[in-house]
C-alpha cells in the first residue's frame, strides 16, 4: 500500500503539530523582520493545510482560529482578523480534503497556491499593506514558491509521523 | 475583532499573546545572532563588548541632552520674539532600553524593547535615538513593549519646521520615508530643512528632531504641498534607545 495515506491520530502526533506550529509561527517572524522576504510563503498555514488534511477525525477550526490571533499579534493588525482568513481557507481545504489527499505531492503544491493566492488576496483587501512596485510583483508571486516549499514540508512532515508510528 | 479595533477593549488579551510570542521573537533572532557572533573577532570579546556597551550608553545620553540643548536655545529666541509668550519645554527623564526585535513588512513597522510594565513603561511613552525621534509605545507586556515607528502608515505625529515654526503632521509611508501634510504653498519650506516634535497633542514632547526634507512637490488642484522627508532617526540599526518620561507624568504615575 501507498505510504501517501497515514492513519493517525490527533492524540499520537499532538506534540509534533504543536511543534510544526511553533516552527512555521517562528519562520514567520523571521521573514517578518528587517527587509521582509515577501517572497517567503505563509508557513503557519502550511503546516495548518498539511494537518487539516491528514487527521481527518478533527476540524481543526481552533487550531485555526488561535495561530491567527498570534499572526494578529505578530503583525499588529486587528485581533481576529487573521483568524478569520486562516477559518476560512481551512474551511474550503476541509471541503477538499479527501480530494487533496488523493494527489501527489507536485499536484497538492499546485492545489496550495490556489489557497495561498486566497490568503494574499484576503489580506490585500483586508489590511492594504504598503507596497511598492517591486513588493507587488513578489507579494503577488509569494503562492508559487510554494511550489519548491510544500513539497519539502510535506515530504519531511510525511517522514516523521511515520517514524513516529512505527516507533 | 470589533472589540479590538473600535474599543481597544482587547489591550490585555493582546499583552498575554505577545508575552507568549516573545519566545518566537527570540527563536527567530536567533540565526542572525549567530551570524553574528561567527563573523566576529572573538578577541577579547567580553572586554571590548562590556567597554563599547559602557561607551554606547554614554554617547547616547549626551547626544539626547545635546539635542535638547540644541532645541531649548532655538525655543528661546523663538520665544523672545514672541516677547515672553510662554511655551516651556516639559523637563525629560530618560530609560535605556535594548531593541530585541525589529519587524519591517508591509502590514506594520515596529520594534520590540526589553522593558516593560515592570519597568513602568507605558503605553504613549516616547522613544527616541541619539538623532531623534523614533516613535511611540503601543503595546506592553510585563518585560517587553513595543514601538509603533514613524515611519509606519498608522503613525502621526504633530510637528513643525524647525526653520519657519510652520505646523503641520507627519505621517509615515511605511517605507522607509515619512510625508508632512498641511503644508500650503505659499510655505517657505525648503529642502533639508529640519522638522521637529511641535509637541501639540500632549504626547510627543516638543523641540526633538524627527525627520529632514527630502523632496517637495506641487501638485495642480491641491491646496498642500506634498513634502516628503526621512526620518533622522536611525531604526533600522539602532541598538539602545531611550524611553523618554515627563516629569508631570511621573509625577502622576507616582
Amino acid at each position: 500500500m501507498t505510504d501517501r495515506f497515514i492513519d493517525l491520530e490527533f492524540s499520537q502526533a499532538r506534540w509534533l503539530v504543536l511543534i510544526t506550529y511553533f516552527l512555521g509561527l517562528t519562520l514567520d517572524t523571521m521573514m517578518s523582520m528587517q527587509d521582509a522576504n515577501l517572497l517567503a510563503p505563509s508557513f503557519t498555514l502550511m503546516f495548518l493545510m498539511y494537518w487539516s488534511a491528514q487527521f481527518l477525525k478533527n476540524t481543526h477550526f481552533l487550531s485555526a482560529f488561535l495561530l491567527g490571533l498570534f499572526l494578529d499579534a505578530l503583525y499588529g493588525t486587528t485581533l481576529g482578523a487573521h483568524s478569520l482568513i486562516l477559518i476560512v481557507i481551512t474551511f474550503i481545504m476541509l471541503r477538499y480534503r479527501l480530494l487533496f489527499r488523493s494527489h501527489s505531492v507536485l499536484q497538492q503544491a499546485f492545489v496550495i497556491i490556489f489557497y495561498l493566492m486566497a490568503y494574499q488576496f484576503i489580506s490585500y483587501v483586508m489590511f492594504s499593506p504598503t507596497l511598492d512596485s517591486d513588493q507587488k510583483i513578489e507579494y503577488w508571486l509569494m503562492p508559487f514558491t510554494s511550489l519548491i516549499a510544500w513539497p519539502i514540508l510535506a515530504l519531511s512532515l510525511r517522514w516523521v509521523t511515520q517514524r513516529l508510528i512505527t516507533a | 475583532m470589533a472589540a479590538d479595533h473600535y474599543g481597544k477593549l482587547m489591550g490585555s488579551f493582546r499583552s498575554v499573546l505577545l508575552t507568549t510570542l516573545n519566545p518566537i521573537e527570540q527563536a527567530a533572532s536567533l540565526p542572525k545572532q549567530f551570524y553574528v557572533l561567527v563573523t566576529t573577532d572573538f578577541t577579547s570579546m567580553d572586554e571590548l563588548k562590556l567597554e563599547n556597551q559602557k561607551l554606547k550608553t554614554e554617547i547616547l545620553l549626551l547626544k539626547a541632552k545635546m539635542q535638547q540643548y540644541t532645541n531649548m536655545e532655538l525655543e528661546i529666541s523663538r520665544l523672545e520674539g514672541l516677547l515672553g509668550t510662554t511655551g516651556k519645554m516639559d523637563g525629560q527623564s530618560v530609560q535605556i532600553a535594548t531593541v530585541t526585535f525589529f519587524s519591517s513588512n508591509p502590514l506594520s513597522q515596529f520594534i520590540t524593547l526589553n522593558k516593560g510594565q515592570l519597568d513602568k513603561v507605558a503605553e504613549k511613552q516616547v522613544v527616541i535615538d541619539e538623532q531623534g525621534i523614533m516613535g511611540q509605545i503601543v503595546q506592553t507586556t510585563l518585560t517587553t513593549s513595543r514601538v509603533l515607528l514613524i515611519t509606519d502608515p498608522d503613525h502621526q505625529i504633530p510637528v513643525r519646521i524647525q526653520r519657519t515654526g510652520q505646523r503641520g503632521i507627519l505621517t509615515g509611508t511605511g517605507h522607509d520615508s515619512v510625508t508632512l501634510s498641511f503644508i500650503p504653498k505659499n510655505s517657505s519650506v525648503q529642502v533639508g530643512d529640519l522638522i521637529e516634535s511641535s509637541g501639540l497633542g500632549d504626547v510627543f514632547p516638543a523641540g526633538y528632531p524627527v525627520a529632514k526634507v527630502n523632496q517637495i512637490n506641487e501638485v495642480e488642484g491641491e491646496p498642500y504641498l506634498e513634502v516628503i522627508a526621512t526620518p533622522v532617526a536611525n531604526s533600522r540599526q539602532a541598538h539602545k534607545v531611550l524611553i523618554l518620561t515627563s516629569e508631570k507624568k511621573k509625577i502622576q504615575n507616582d
